[in-house]
């Protein structure tokens, strides 16, 4: 394990590594999203309550939970970078942001859009959906903090910094449908315990939760080998690649 | 399959427009989010080629000069 994360911090390994992954885990991705689509929006029942309007969860939700764990990803990152200094933790970091704000996006856009015809309001002042417009403002605070930089490892330590400050907002997240009163619904899927949903419902939204994880880890490596061919351009093992291709 | 008809899967029971848009509003910017690095990694890739045939011209040119002087 050791030895594996070792050579991860190695760029020319890991851009070999990387490359043959993303090779497999790109068709994979749309082929599971496609499929969770098709099953959540065609053959999964209706909801008895909401009816059809229910199916954006299949998107809302694994949007949701991914930006979530990705903001994981990118404070572990940020915490190496301003501990160990290593490069390749700078990259990871600055691999997620976009990533992140992206999903967030989705995720609130998503969420306006279902609003709309189950709560009757395009948006709401909600705890949960407050806190999940800060999670984007602090995503996107990491992409622009990034930019702002001349000086790269600069910009690393701050956006490590704005990352890790940030990390108070992600139980605020969590626990916000159970502190606040909220128009947000609690969780369904429950690791302890009966989830709130039916299999026939469940199992398609499992699925697209495991094809935006994949996709996400599709996106962060494609984003870090770019990030890493340019800012190792002038590296040997990097021209040889060139050479050899 | 819950809709027996095309024009069923559309409207949802009227809730179509919502869900549409939604699954709409969401793929393009997943499109583009894996589209953009990719895009770019082929401009670099390309970058690096020119470079490097640059290099080997240049030290080509280099090569012919030493041996036209001797």
């Amino acid at each position: 394990m050791w030895s594996f994360i070792h050579k991860m911090g190695s760029p020319p390994w890991f851009f070999r590594f990387s490359g043959a992954l993303v090779r497999w885990l790109l068709p994979l991705t749309v082929g599971l999203l496609l499929a969770g689509a098709f099953w959540g929006l065609l053959v999964a029942p209706p909801d008895f309550r909401q009816g059809n309007s229910y199916r954006i969860i299949y998107i809302h939700v694994p949007a949701a939970v991914v930006a979530l764990a990705g903001y994981y990803v990118m404070a572990l990152a940020g915490a190496v970078s301003l501990i160990w200094r290593i490069k390749m933790a700078d990259i990871t970091m600055r691999a997620v942001a976009p990533v992140g704000a992206v999903l967030t996006g989705i995720a609130l856009l998503t969420g306006a859009i279902w609003g709309k015809p189950t709560w009757g309001a395009w948006w709401v002042w909600d705890a949960r959906i407050t806190s999940m417009l800060i999670l984007l403002f602090l995503y996107l605070g990491v992409v622009a903090l990034f930019e702002a930089y001349e000086n790269k490892t600069a910009a690393a330590r701050a956006c490590a910094v704005l990352t890790l400050v940030g990390t108070v907002n992600i139980p605020i997240i969590y626990k916000s449908v159970d502190w606040w009163y909220s128009l947000h619904q609690p969780a369904s899927i429950k690791f302890t315990g009966e989830s709130a949903i039916d299999s026939s419902m469940l199992y398609p939204l499992l699925l697209m939760i495991l094809a935006f994880y994949c996709l996400f880890a599709v996106t962060v490596l494609l984003n870090m080998r770019t990030e890493l061919v340019w800012t190792h351009r002038e590296s040997g093992w990097l021209k040889q690649w060139v050479g050899d291709a | 399959m819950y809709f027996d008809s095309l024009s069923a899967v559309w409207h949802m029971d009227g809730h179509g427009l919502y869900v549409w848009m939604a699954y709409a509003l969401t793929t393009l910017p997943l499109v583009l989010m894996v589209w953009f690095p990719i895009r770019k990694m082929r401009q670099h890739w390309r970058w690096l080629e020119a470079e490097q045939r640059r290099r080997a011209a240049v030290s080509g040119n280099q090569t012919t000069d030493a041996e036209s002087a001797i």
